[in-house]
């Protein structure tokens, strides 16, 4: 039991409040133990699972047995799988890192610019931001789809390659390293830089809301082009949010699967190295190594439960 | 008093190249962003199966042939039931949950406890999901799939609805209380109707979410009968006798078209909330 206090004229009244405290503990319950019962159960069912020999059909998926760490040495011994977490590793640092941060704050910055000059720049850069947007909204399965088309053997980079009298490259099934990274690959950054740089459009222009405008008036009257705008006035007042950016781009493209299985063909004959999360499937839905693949997914969980500790850490 | 004629200097040709940049960056950035887009739409309106685009006479025969030939009324539907079940029950739960942590004034640590586990993708939980769902007899259910959609970003909105309550002044209920207003009603009658843009929002996410998701049906749903479009307009177009190219694009892109048209609808509907979200994200 519990009581308020009101001051009323030279009186002190005091209330009895009822607090209901059960009736909150009770709504709290229900989301929390579906939570947990369809959540949290599965993390340690997960490392339960990677423990044994399991597989996904067949006489093994039944009779199996417990192999201990057999499946984490044979984690130390793949080369698929070194290949795999590198190459996840790559792509998220260039995608995030370079691409998406960079790409997004400049788009930012040049509809932040039409937004201020005002008349027909204000609507050439509303048209470009809905589209941004539209390509960002887009279901991953369709713009995998798009992209497959432009980067595809008959696709339409080649189409432009031929026309310019340069014979095709079937640029999604070429493995020749180029910087150290397969063409391939550099295929894949490129498409995820076009679907995901508009997030941090939207993240820099949210900022920019903040920043005071008297700042962008006094240097376009000082003549100051889009370029300089950016590097001299817009990244300096941005710094704080710039760690925060970088996290979330990193972990939206570490374990990449969607997007990437649909540009990459699907089916049974795909890359399996792109990434860590297609080879953990690959692993245990087609070779239905459901153990081994387990073992995958529990380090791809430990590596995604530190980057969002480190996550929380930068935001504070 | 002496009236200051001011000459602001107009750097006459540097504001010409300044537009001229700013017109040529404008131009390359929207072709960037659209010759996907026109691509998608003139494969669906295109009589070959090409993938690149070729203006031709557009046809309406894929669209026909989608509708007549591919059964996309039957994914439809599946695809409306699963988001709408997700969204239905997010929203429930992210009420409920949000309402009873503003009301315990539980700290922000437990919650972004939980927060960090669903920062761990889908595809890190999908084998042990796929056992334990296997075990529990919800493999090829709709329910099954609805459990992983809803699951996945719920500690999140029930944090988004626990700020949006805080911004209520307190006294609102209090008054609702001392009037001998149930706990129950104060939620249904007074907190509900007032956090509708939020629930809006939230809603909008978990139907976006739902839709678009490709992993969960592809592994949770492999009838046919119970398939949504994400996976569905894969099957559906699947050449398995060709060599290279494992769909027939113009079924693949008339199927796209179609099924982008919820998602674009509901960001017209709710953008103008999704720029505050991005602001809260960002402090």
């Amino acid at each position: 039991m519990s009581w308020d206090y009101y001051l009323k004229g030279d009186y002190v009244i005091k209330v009895k409040v009822k607090k209901h405290r059960i009736f909150f503990w009770i709504l709290l319950l229900i989301p929390l133990l579906y939570f947990i019962i369809f959540r949290l159960v599965v993390i340690p069912y997960g490392i339960y699972i990677s423990f044994t020999n399991r597989a996904l059909i067949g006489p093994q998926a039944r009779e199996w047995s417990f192999v201990g760490l057999e499946n984490y040495i044979k984690i130390l011994k793949d080369p698929s799988f070194y290949a795999a977490i590198r190459n996840s590793f790559i792509y998220a640092v260039i995608c995030g890192l370079i691409g998406q941060l960079w790409l997004g704050l400049f788009l930012g910055q040049l509809i932040w610019h039409g937004k201020i000059s005002g008349g027909f720049k204000e609507r050439v850069t509303t048209l470009i931001y809905a589209l941004a947007i539209l390509t960002w909204i887009m279901p991953e399965t369709i713009a995998g789809i798009e992209m497959r088309a432009m980067f595809g053997r008959r696709g339409l980079i080649n189409k432009l390659l031929e026309a310019l009298g340069i014979g095709g490259v079937d640029w999604l099934n070429l493995y020749n390293t180029w910087l150290g990274i397969p063409v391939i690959l550099w295929m894949l950054i490129l498409a995820n830089i076009w679907k995901g740089c508009s997030f941090s459009m939207a993240l820099t222009l949210a900022a920019m809301e903040g920043i005071p405008r008297e700042i962008y008036d006094a240097a376009k009257i000082d003549g100051v082009n889009v370029i300089q705008e950016f590097f001299y006035i817009t990244l300096p007042l941005l710094k704080n949010l710039l760690p925060f950016m970088v996290i979330v781009l990193f972990t939206g493209s570490f374990s990449h699967f969607t997007f990437l299985w649909i540009i990459l063909g699907g089916g049974a004959g795909v890359w399996k190295e792109a990434n860590i999360a297609i080879y953990s499937y690959v692993v245990a839905f087609i070779n239905y190594q459901v153990g081994y693949g387990a073992a995958i997914s529990v380090i791809t969980m430990a590596i995604y439960i530190i980057l969002g500790v480190l996550s929380l850490k930068v935001r504070g | 008093m002496v009236m200051v004629k001011v000459r602001i200097k107009k750097y006459g040709f540097l504001k010409l190249m300044n537009s001229i940049a700013f017109y040529i960056l404008s131009v390359l950035v929207l072709l960037y962003f659209l010759t996907p887009h026109i691509w998608l739409v003139n494969a669906a309106l295109s009589p070959t199966s090409k993938p690149y685009i070729q203006f031709v006479r557009p046809t309406f025969a894929n669209f026909v042939k989608v509708f007549k030939e591919h059964n996309f009324m039957h994914y439809f539907k599946n695809s409306l039931i699963i988001s709408v079940l997700s969204t239905v029950i997010t929203v429930f739960l992210a009420i409920m949950g949000g309402y009873a942590l503003y009301r315990l004034n539980i700290p922000d640590v437990v919650i972004l406890g939980l927060w960090i586990t669903t920062f761990v993708p889908l595809l890190a939980y999908i084998i042990p999901y796929y056992i334990y769902f296997a075990s529990l007899g919800l493999v090829n259910t709709y329910i099954g799939a609805v459990i992983i959609l809803t699951v996945s970003s719920l500690p999140y909105y029930m944090w988004l609805m626990k700020n949006y309550f805080m911004s209520f002044p307190k006294e609102l209920e209090e008054a609702a209380l001392i009037d001998g207003c149930s706990r129950l009603r104060i939620l249904f009658s007074i907190v509900l109707p007032l956090s509708m843009p939020q629930v809006g929002l939230i809603a909008a996410m978990a139907f976006n979410g739902a839709w678009g998701d490709f992993l969960a049906p592809l592994v949770l749903l492999t009838k046919r009968e119970l398939m949504p479009l994400s996976v569905g307009i894969f099957v559906e177009s699947a050449r398995p006798w060709a060599f290279y190219e494992p769909w027939d694009y113009r079924i693949l892109a008339a199927f796209a078209v179609l099924y982008v048209i919820p998602p674009i609808l509901l960001f017209v509907y709710s953008h103008r909330y999704l720029k505050g979200l991005a602001r809260i994200g960002t402090i």
